[in-house]
């Protein structure tokens, strides 16, 4: 096939394309205008129903928390996959603390160590985040965010600990061992707290605890302990991730220099 | 607002075409940032803030993490592998 | 329309110098044109949460002010020192 013949099929496909994708937008519903009864029932429904104040948890948590389990199983495996994927060889294991390898000075890349100004402006970030992550989590039913947003801005803290140059400090606080321990009982709690609906006879996920006054943060019911253990595992996923890619780049350096 | 929805729909286009349009993959990860501003501002202008969080917690510090640990370590093996060939050439030279 | 809405339409286009730079200068202009990127928006999501009357809302700036340092830090050691 040479370059002609390539820019004739390419332009033949998409003039087709174009065609199917005009009549596409022209048989969509006008910009703005939402059609179907479910949103307007759910936004009319879930304050009364479930005592909660955003919407869009109430959907992600309750009216359909089997898709979001699902999702988290997604995340779940995910990161497994990737820790399998870059795991070590047993023989190559080597515990430096040290970024600042000789093939880094030889050509003339060594690593200048952060100033105080960011160290201390870094490090002065990681408890703010912190006390905002656990308030988008211990939230999620209130304003937007939720289990994932927090367990993200958690995530964080630990990386900011790493970028303000403290490598060891971010190996302590992010050990391996306790980060996957942390992801596993995050995707746990969130399969038991299914069962007690089942037990009581309902359906699974189904909600048993008292549902509060709306607007409080103990309300709801099972929606804030479901955000709080998708939080944990989502968390836990991402630093885990980070903490193998790191591992992995700083691990290459050194074998480098044999 | 809806000038607002408009202009940020425009800016949404031109932006994600100019990431496409980058060549260089560092120079690429700092425009996917700016890309991920821009729609973060597009979720919460059409009324999701939900979304719009998950797309700035996301972009601002975890995306950007990986994009360029993953280019470091493409980077390092590219050096290393030039390294171990020109070695392996040298000792067939001489 | 009021004008917290105006003042964000007006705020929107401050982005576009910073958008020219993201995509043209060198990588230390890059890297300075997204950090302004950064904190345009979270004055515009401050504007855009009080033109909408939701203060619930203000979480997303907070969280951008937050997450913004840490963002240009990232691309800041990375660039002095691996690519």
């Amino acid at each position: 096939m040479n370059r002609r013949v390539r820019r004739w099929f390419f332009l033949i496909c998409a003039c087709a394309i174009f065609g199917l994708f005009v009549s596409a937008v022209r048989q969509m519903p006008t910009f703005g205008h939402y059609r179907g009864p479910y949103g307007d029932i759910l936004n009319r429904e879930t304050v009364y129903e479930r005592h909660i104040t955003d919407v869009v948890t109430a959907v992600n948590f309750d009216w359909r928390g089997i898709d979001t389990l699902g999702e988290e199983s997604i995340l779940f495996l995910s990161v497994i996959g990737t820790l399998v994927l870059l795991r070590k060889p047993s023989s190559e294991v080597n515990d430096s603390h040290d970024e600042n390898d000789t093939a880094d000075k030889r050509k003339g890349r060594e690593i200048p160590l952060p100033s105080a100004a960011t160290r201390v402006a870094t490090l002065g970030l990681v408890g703010p985040l912190v006390v905002f992550g656990l308030y988008i989590v211990a939230h999620g039913h209130l304003t937007p965010g939720g289990g994932f947003q927090g367990g993200v801005i958690l995530a964080t803290a630990p990386l900011l600990v790493y970028l303000a140059g403290d490598l060891k400090s971010f190996k302590r606080i992010a050990n391996h061992e306790t980060v996957q321990i942390g992801e596993a009982l995050g995707l746990l709690g969130f399969l038991i707290l299914g069962l007690p609906g089942m037990i009581r006879g309902g359906a699974y996920l189904r909600n048993v605890l008292p549902l509060g006054t709306s607007g409080h943060v103990f309300s709801g019911g099972m929606i804030a302990p479901i955000n709080v253990c998708t939080g944990v595992a989502v968390s836990a996923g991402l630093v885990a991730v980070t903490y193998v890619f790191l591992e992995h780049t700083l691990e290459t350096r050194l074998r480098g220099r044999r | 607002m809806l000038v607002l929805q408009a202009t940020i729909l425009i800016f949404v286009a031109i932006t994600a075409t100019a990431v496409v349009f980058t060549r260089q993959p560092v120079r690429q990860v700092v425009g996917l940032s700016f890309y991920g501003i821009i729609l973060g501002l597009l979720f919460f202008i059409l009324q999701a803030p939900d979304v719009a969080l998950s797309q700035i917690t996301i972009g601002a510090v975890a995306l950007p993490l990986m994009f360029m640990l993953s280019l470091a370590k493409i980077r390092r093996d590219a050096e290393e592998r030039k390294r171990r060939e020109e070695s392996e050439h040298r000792r067939e030279a001489a | 329309m009021n004008a917290w809405l105006m003042g964000a339409d007006v705020l929107l286009f401050t982005l576009v110098p910073c958008g020219i730079a993201v995509f043209r200068g060198n990588a230390i202009e890059r890297l300075v044109a997204l950090e302004m990127a950064g904190i345009v928006q979270t004055i515009l999501l401050v504007f855009l949460a009080e033109a909408f009357h939701r203060p619930s809302t203000y979480d997303l700036a907070l969280a951008m002010a937050l997450l913004t340092f840490g963002g240009g830090l990232v691309f800041a050691r990375f660039l002095e020192r691996w690519l």
